[in-house]
């Protein structure tokens, strides 16, 4: 009951503002600590792997990449949710604002991951239930980013572009699961929550660090896109004009 | 030839990532610009 009037709280225009003003220098110091030390680690001193070689040093970016492409759409989902169900307009916002971030990291995860598939796979692409889910949610993406860039700024688009994100979140449980329903190419997962990690620690930790790094820039970049357009979706308002540097 | 005959798809994806993560942060630097002209002009 707390959180939700919390919730409420931070629904109100200003009081978002001024929140993620406050949160935001944080989490880029984060997100740029974390992708040195993730990435560097994993460049330069993480161990080869004994049957991949030095390809295995694509994984530090895929894997982030990957897991980011699913869990923007799956706060889309969620956004979505609080648009229809409560009306709060930064719901919309971010949304909307995490659309453009969210194909970025699909397109990374594609892109990585065919430079990974050449060497081990011997190609750069295969019909895989796996790959071709992630092909499916790039195209999502590209359509509530079409979507919502043609219909603008109107009331009604907050609505249809949140029905829409609804019915393409059916594409994450088939991307999720794919390695385990089908016979894929693609391996099934090596970290999950609740289970004992696959890989060795000499591998997990620039992992760990890539993944916090990635999810910490990509929350920074959804917060600054949806303070923009929050900025200008509220121009009339007395407290936007009574910002430092206006 | 630091990774072997894996250099060039290391390389590619490194850099992948690296103009991803830069090529936002231009975006959101030139919408910041954009959207406070447009609130100095709109006050």
């Amino acid at each position: 009951m707390i959180m939700l009037k919390y919730l409420y709280a931070l629904g109100a225009p200003k009081t978002f503002y001024r929140f993620s003003q406050k949160i935001l220098p944080a989490l880029g110091l984060m997100a740029l600590l974390c992708l040195i030390i993730g990435w560097g680690w994993g460049l330069f001193f993480s161990p080869a792997d004994y049957q991949q070689g030095d390809s295995v040093r694509i994984m530090y970016i895929h894997v982030p990449a990957a897991f980011m492409s699913l869990s923007i759409y799956a706060f889309m989902a969620m956004c979505a949710a609080v648009t229809l169900i409560w009306r709060i307009k930064i719901a919309s916002l971010l949304l909307k604002s995490a659309a453009l971030v969210g194909a970025v990291m699909t397109i990374l995860a594609l892109l990585t991951g065919s430079l990974w598939g050449k060497p081990t796979w011997g190609a750069w692409w295969v019909w895989d239930a796996r790959l071709t889910g992630e092909l499916i949610l790039l195209f999502i993406y590209a359509g509530l980013l079409s979507l919502s860039h043609v219909l603008g700024e109107q009331q009604a688009s907050d609505k249809i572009v949140a029905i829409i994100c609804w019915i393409g979140a059916l594409d994450l449980p088939i991307i999720h699961y794919s390695v385990k329903w089908w016979n894929t190419l693609h391996q099934g997962s090596s970290l999950m929550l609740a289970a004992k990690p696959k890989i060795h620690a000499s591998m997990l930790y620039p992992l760990l660090f890539s993944l916090i790094g990635l999810f910490c820039f990509c929350y920074w970049a959804i917060l600054n896109f949806a303070n923009l357009a929050l900025l200008k979706r509220e121009y009339r308002q007395k407290w936007v004009s009574e910002l430092e540097g206006l | 030839m630091i990774f072997g005959h894996y250099t060039f798809y290391v390389s590619l994806s490194y850099g992948a990532a690296l103009v991803s993560v830069f090529w936002l942060c231009v975006k959101i630097r030139r919408q910041k610009k954009h959207t406070f002209q447009f609130l100095k002009n709109s006050l």
